[in-house]
């Protein structure tokens, strides 16, 4: 099946407006409303949000937010008139993860990948002005933080307020006005937070497990343009140890620790946020491999996908530590982007090794993926291994094409 | 420590009505002051943005916020004894504690990003003043890339005035 052609599946949360078709009457709880928030932060007169709302409909999302940010700028003044905004007017909500998402689903692979997570409803996104204050709270107006209700489940969520983003298990949140290339970083770190499959990560975040998930999510997200990969390490590792306390604090005093941080120049996971390369570290980490599991994931993968985990020595080492003989060799056929009908020769010649099946099965491929079997010298090997000489010359002149038995 | 312990623990209890195993708590030595002691309480599955700082004496535990530091330093009489503290051990609790800010403090300005002009950086530093003291520090906010300078006054009675500039937005 190719992974490409599945239709996304919708997210589960229900969805707020696109940019294409914006409902007027959509509107934000007064208590969170987004001009109102901006007026607090830039201390300047609200954009009136009819205008906002003209802009939205004639300029799009992420230039209307860009515009809206820079509402107090010289620049933007000649272009929409400032007024004091009205209060019962409703003001339209911006919705930018609605084109992020259409980006990301045109875009790389990890783009698409992250796309994905929240298609097929592995992860949800809110914004955060979508969760609403938590009427008993009792931090002052002035605390560095704020405690929100989650939209969904209630619970009480004590964030600092500066926050740009951030995840409460498989839930992303981010500011709906933040630039929209932010959003993207903040999208594809947390994502991979998310995908993350180290179990003391999630409970300790002064483990060194923690440091591995977070050095991950970075190389992936906010440094994956330094192209000199040792300098993306080191400027890594000098950010988390400043800006993770808890971290700083073991590397200074923990020897073990400092010795693990020091060594760990590369990420050793999922860079891609891939759901299917998840699918394959978790099949492999009990103590019975699921091949299953495995194959289905290789086999969804798309070419590109592939192409990417073929050439990524850690990948690749689970597959060959989880895997033996004649599943190695399968693994590999569906890596390479060989058909079904390649790997059931492999399943064939492990079981009854029918040779009138084998060729069935490759009478069913292309011309072009018989070449290839042909000048596959393991595969060669592994049917010549469980056919007789006649039978195997059978086999060859199937993929030479000189039969179309 | 215990009794700090214990009185982080009924901190945490009183203020998010879970069981404590929802929290991990770090301490972070660097950052303590004779009495009061500096921790993050950590809410686990919450990331990069629930990270709260505490400090405790053990009879009495705070949140970030400026009241509270102010109230901390007042306690521990720190405009009297301005060496409890080193610069950036200073500017790192203002950031922390004062301004409840992840991110860190920049000492050496090889960390900063290219598109800061790093010519006016200083390590963070304190002048005393007739008025109290003046704190000058530079910050890193990793998630975002973002420097920022800053400028803190502590004054006599212990408020804290902060001025920052975000050098690269």
């Amino acid at each position: 099946m190719d992974h490409q052609a599945e239709t996304p599946k919708q997210n589960s949360k229900p969805m707020s407006p696109k940019a294409e078709s914006i409902n007027p009457n959509y509107t934000l709880p007064d208590s969170h409303r987004i001009i109102h928030n901006l007026d607090q932060s830039s201390r300047v007169k609200a954009p009136d949000p009819n205008v906002v709302l003209s802009l939205q409909r004639t300029l799009g999302n992420t230039a209307t937010i860009n515009l809206v940010k820079r509402w107090n700028t010289k620049k933007q003044g000649a272009l929409v008139q400032r007024a004091d905004a009205p209060t019962n007017i409703p003001i339209p909500a911006l919705d930018p993860i609605q084109d992020i998402l259409d980006d990301f689903r045109n875009g790389e692979l990890i783009e698409k990948n992250t796309a994905e997570m929240v298609d097929s409803g592995r992860v949800t996104h809110y914004y955060i002005d979508e969760c609403p204050p938590y009427p008993e709270s009792e931090l002052e107006p002035e605390s560095p933080y704020k405690e929100v209700l989650h939209p969904v489940t209630g619970k009480i969520l004590k964030i600092q307020k500066n926050a740009k983003g951030f995840a409460e298990g498989t839930d992303i949140f981010t500011n709906r006005l933040e630039d929209p290339e932010l959003i993207k970083t903040i999208f594809v770190h947390e994502v991979n937070h998310v995908l993350y499959h180290g179990k003391e990560s999630k409970d300790d975040g002064a483990s060194f497990d923690r440091y591995r998930d977070e050095f991950q999510a970075y190389w992936i997200s906010k440094h994956s343009d330094i192209e000199d990969l040792d300098k993306r390490a080191e400027r890594i590792k000098m950010y988390i140890l400043i800006g993770y306390p808890a971290l700083g604090k073991q590397y200074a005093t923990n020897k073990k620790f400092k010795r693990q941080v020091d060594n760990h120049k590369r990420p050793d996971g999922n860079l891609i946020n891939s759901p299917r390369w998840e699918a394959v570290i978790k099949a492999t980490e009990g103590d019975d491999v699921d091949l299953e599991a495995i194959f289905t994931a290789l086999q969804e993968m798309s070419s590109e996908e592939r192409a990417f985990v073929r050439d990524d020595k850690n990948f690749m080492k689970l597959i060959t530590d989880a895997l033996k003989y004649d599943d190695i060799l399968k693994a590999y056929l569906y890596l390479y982007d060989f058909s079904e009908h390649a790997v059931a020769c492999i399943d064939e010649i492990t079981g009854s090794a029918d040779v009138e099946i084998i060729c069935k099965h490759l009478n069913a491929t292309t011309a072009e993926e018989r070449q290839r079997l042909l000048s596959y010298e393991t595969f060669m090997k592994r049917l010549r291994k469980g056919l007789s000489k006649a039978e195997m010359a059978q086999v060859e002149a199937v993929l030479r094409g000189e039969t179309n038995e | 420590m215990n009794d700090i312990d214990d009185n982080i623990k009924q901190w945490i209890q009183q203020n998010f009505q879970k069981p404590l195993d929802n929290f991990n708590t770090h301490s972070i030595p660097n950052l303590n002051l004779p009495h009061y002691k500096f921790f993050l309480v950590e809410q686990k599955g919450l990331r990069d943005a629930g990270d709260i700082y505490v400090m405790s004496d053990g009879n009495e535990t705070l949140m970030a916020d400026k009241v509270n530091f102010s109230h901390i330093l007042r306690q521990e009489s720190y405009l009297d004894k301005p060496t409890l503290l080193t610069a950036p051990q200073l500017a790192e609790l203002i950031l922390r504690m004062a301004e409840g800010r992840s991110g860190g403090i920049i000492t050496d300005s090889d960390v900063i990003v290219d598109d800061v002009d790093v010519s006016s950086f200083t390590p963070p530093n304190i002048q005393q003043t007739d008025e109290g003291i003046i704190v000058k520090f530079w910050s890193l906010d990793i998630y975002m890339s973002e420097v920022s300078r800053w400028t803190v006054h502590i004054d006599r009675d212990y408020h804290v005035h902060s001025k920052t500039v975000v050098l690269n937005s």
